[in-house]
């Protein structure tokens, strides 16, 4: 079994603890709602002239006695009872209130497995951790010598590292890869592939793996958030990250024609009139600017080109001023 | 199919020549190292062995496979059940500083001295109190402090705690584990495995030797490196060589500890292929240590193929499992480059489709976008038999193999095969370079996803028949003289009468359990 694999067991066997983390199976209800039913005849019994005290008692202790078999009977060896236990004391104890109190708080002492937040906060109570602002948080980070040094080396060229860098600056390279790949990345990943280091290939052809697979599920949900969003910058936004990663050399060539696909659709949808075009060009930055730019050319939209990267060159000289004309943007 | 049950008992357990120490495969995951263990017992009728299975907790899985008549019982070794119940009582034993010292050491170093030095101060605990108190105690907690700020101190804390619980929970699992008798210890890979099969032979003075199929160290490490569910609690940004430790590092350097700990200590290494013997030496394995003892094939199986003769349609073939490790996308691709200089090509891709269906679909569906449903065909799983000697060119485009038996089988046939650079492929395909005989080239060798270089070496192959006629010669010839199952049967047979007969040393380090 792999590791990855003993972790999502782990988590797996957490989640189904997780039910049981207050000591509940479920017959815990069964027992509240029963005590609850029966001690309502308890307190009818209890107000009823004709039927003698000794016998509501007995009714009550019985009532008590199938709640403690409901509680108890056939568990697991070393399960935990602290929640059955309090129960059954509360109900003996208190009657109708004891039934009444058990239902309600059930509901809360089952929320408190419910949730990640629910067990956070419990767990910072339990360590008396308080939750410190965001510049707190920063200072403890500095003190504790975790953030990045101030006198750390400009990182490296990963091309150069698969290139020239020892077996471990490699390896740890290709670690980043894998964990933030960037398609910036594909040609020292795909350099690592030809390594003549056996261990540097074997893992590089693990990345490759991994990368290929998370490129086409985001492949896949960038064309399924384009077919459902209609926002001019999200479509263009995406139509941009479509066409960078349909150049990617480990990108399959069907999707990559797909991503290509889906681009242009998203472009054609966002950029329909002038108007379109010049409100993007404002907003762009050089990368978006030249899809735009390339996909207008690709379908004759000259004036428009012209327009887009008119506007554009403007922006990013911070030469221009745009006045609300009627109706259309003024540059 | 109902098995045999496995023998649990230990009535006769004195008579054991060798324990097999195996990590999360036999008896209950099929096929791989499992089937390889299978096999050496079966292989070995003289031998009488157990087996130690380490697993993370008890599993519900059945055994896959039978236990043979000379396994004498089997036992379970779950890492992730060490530690009582936690105490609140009890103070922690003084000279504590040196427990967390020494398993700082084999936990961050390893080697054969700082096993016994942690040996030795584990033993020392023992005398004051139960071993389980290192887990959830006052002396837990002290220890865990300890080993933190040694180890990991810019770190978490609270990520470093629950990972040493892992690691030394795993660690001391192994270190307390009733060693069984036997003439000699076997483990099948480094890290607990590799852990135990050491403290077994400083212990009882016992011969202990290590397989390896695959590197478990990198394994793991390209695991670590790659894995999501281990935090980064050190902002290290995109630098390399940050000397600060963080989660990653320290998983990491366990492992190669461990891994070091057995290198050091077995007496013999042995692994398939000479490549993988670089990153044992790189974790202290020294030389005489060191073999390999390939895994054979029966050559009898393909002693009646002919190869396929040059009037017959062109024909290269895959054969392997439809997943993106053999990188099936990439052997399409290159059979499209071919088909443009042998129009007739016929490109088989023999093997079982349905492990991972979504990539089957668009392995067809690149098939169907370069127009080539007439090239490639998707046989399914079939009996390879019946198609060698149809198979003129034989190709393998996987991004990860340890030792291909598909190569062996192929040679075995006499078919050239053009293989990436993976595993014992060149070796196997190119031969050593200090071979004697030499046999000569057996196809060839390309880079990684390479379309282009594949399709440029089967077509060569394909269109010259005098060169892959003296390429599938020299491959068989080779398989044949390395690469046999009565060769590996009778290195094992010599390696483990060796063993077995050795003197009994001395023993390095007091009774564990």
């Amino acid at each position: 079994m792999t590791y990855p694999q003993m972790a999502r067991q782990t988590l797996q066997t957490r989640r189904s603890e997780r039910a049981t983390a207050a000591g509940l199976s479920g017959r815990e209800a069964v027992a509240a709602a029963f005590a609850l039913a029966c001690e309502a005849i308890v307190v009818l019994l209890a107000f009823s002239s004709d039927v003698p005290i000794y016998w509501t008692i007995l009714f009550h202790v019985l009532t008590a006695l199938t709640v403690g078999v409901i509680l108890f009977s056939d568990r697991r060896p070393n399960e935990d009872l602290t929640v059955a236990a309090l129960m059954f004391l509360v109900i003996l104890v208190s009657g109708p209130a004891g039934a009444f109190a058990s239902l309600v708080a059930l509901a809360f002492v089952d929320h408190a497995g419910a949730g990640p937040h629910v067990l956070d906060a419990w767990y910072h109570r339990l360590s008396r951790a308080r939750h410190a602002d965001a510049a707190t948080e920063m200072s403890d980070r500095v003190l504790a010598g975790r953030v990045l040094l101030s006198a750390a080396p400009t990182p490296q060229s990963f091309e150069a590292v698969i290139a020239n860098g020892t077996l471990a600056e490699r390896q740890a390279a290709l670690g980043l890869m894998a964990r933030h790949f960037h398609t910036d990345f594909a040609p020292a990943l795909l350099s690592a592939l030809r390594c003549r280091e056996p261990v540097v290939r074997v893992q590089a052809s693990a990345v490759v793996a991994r990368v290929r697979a998370e490129l086409k599920a985001r492949i896949k949900a960038l064309v399924i958030h384009r077919e459902g969003t209609r926002d001019q910058s999200q479509l263009i936004a995406n139509a941009s990250e479509l066409i960078r990663l349909s150049g990617c050399a480990l990108v399959d060539r069907p999707d990559a024609e797909r991503s290509r696909r889906a681009a242009a659709e998203a472009l054609h949808v966002a950029l329909v009139t002038s108007n379109d075009v010049r409100t993007a060009a404002l907003k762009s930055t050089d990368e978006v600017a030249t899809v735009i730019e390339r996909y207008l050319l690709s379908v004759g939209r000259a004036a428009d080109f012209r327009a887009s990267r008119r506007i554009h060159r403007l922006t990013v000289d911070r030469r221009y001023r745009v006045r609300r004309g009627i109706g259309r943007l003024v540059v | 199919m109902m098995l045999k049950p496995f023998p649990k008992h230990r009535h006769d357990a004195a008579d054991v020549d060798v324990c097999l120490i195996v990590e999360g495969c036999y008896p209950y995951i099929a096929g791989g190292v499992s089937a390889w263990i299978d096999w050496l017992m079966r292989s070995q009728p003289d031998t009488r062995f157990s087996v130690v299975a380490l697993w993370p907790r008890p599993t519900a899985t059945t055994p896959r496979y039978a236990p043979p008549d000379n396994l004498v019982h089997l036992d379970h070794l779950y890492l992730q059940q060490f530690g009582g119940a936690p105490t609140t009582r009890g103070r922690a034993p003084i000279g504590m500083e040196r427990v967390g010292e020494s398993l700082t050491r084999l936990m961050t170093g390893g080697g054969e001295r700082a096993l016994t030095e942690a040996m030795d101060e584990l033993a020392h605990v023992r005398r004051r109190q139960d071993l389980a108190h290192l887990f959830n105690s006052p002396t837990a907690w002290q220890l865990v402090q300890d080993m933190y700020r040694r180890e990991m101190p810019n770190g978490s804390f609270l990520h470093y705690f629950w990972a040493w619980r892992a690691l030394l929970g795993g660690m001391l699992s192994v270190l307390e584990f009733p060693l069984p008798r036997a003439k000699a210890y076997h483990a099948i890979s480094t890290g607990y495995a590799g852990l135990f099969a050491a403290r077994a032979k400083l212990e009882s003075g016992r011969p202990a030797l290590l397989t390896e199929h695959g590197i478990y160290t990198n394994e793991r490490r390209i695991e670590l490196l790659m894995a999501d569910w281990v935090a980064d609690t050190i902002d290290k940004g995109h630098v390399l060589g940050d000397p600060r430790i963080d989660l990653r590092d320290m998983w990491i350097r366990a492992f190669e500890a461990y891994a070091r700990t057995c290198y050091e200590t077995m007496t013999d290494v042995v692994t398939l292929y000479s490549d993988n013997q670089n990153p044992q030496r790189l974790l202290g394995a020294v030389e005489r240590k060191l073999s390999v003892i390939a895994n054979g094939i029966d050559l009898a199986r393909f002693a009646h193929i002919a190869p396929a003769k040059a009037e017959d349609r062109p024909t290269m073939a895959l054969i392997g499992r439809v997943v993106p490790i053999k990188d099936v996308k990439t052997y399409i691709e290159a059979a499209n480059i071919v088909k443009t200089d042998v129009p007739n090509l016929r490109a088989w891709v023999i093997g079982p489709t349905d492990e991972d269906p979504d990539y089957y679909k668009e392995c067809v569906a690149l098939v169907a976008e370069l127009g080539l449903e007439d090239t490639v065909i998707f046989t399914g799983s079939v009996n390879v038999l019946d198609y060698l000697d149809q198979i003129h060119v034989m190709a393998l485009t996987s991004l990860s193999e340890s030792q291909p038996l598909v190569v062996l089988e192929a040679g075995a046939a006499g078919i050239p095969f053009v293989s990436t650079d993976v595993g014992s492929c060149r070796e196997i395909i190119e031969g050593l370079p200090d071979e004697q005989p030499a046999f000569g080239i057996g196809g060839a060798i390309t880079h990684l996803a390479d379309a282009s270089e594949i399709a440029d070496a089967v077509r060569h192959l394909l269109r010259d028949h005098a060169s892959r006629r003296k390429a599938g010669d020299a491959l068989r010839a080779r398989v044949a003289a390395n690469y046999t199952s009565e060769k590996a049967t009778q290195a094992y047979r010599a390696l483990y009468q060796r063993l077995v007969l050795a003197e009994t040393l001395q023993p390095a380090i007091r009774g564990g359990a």
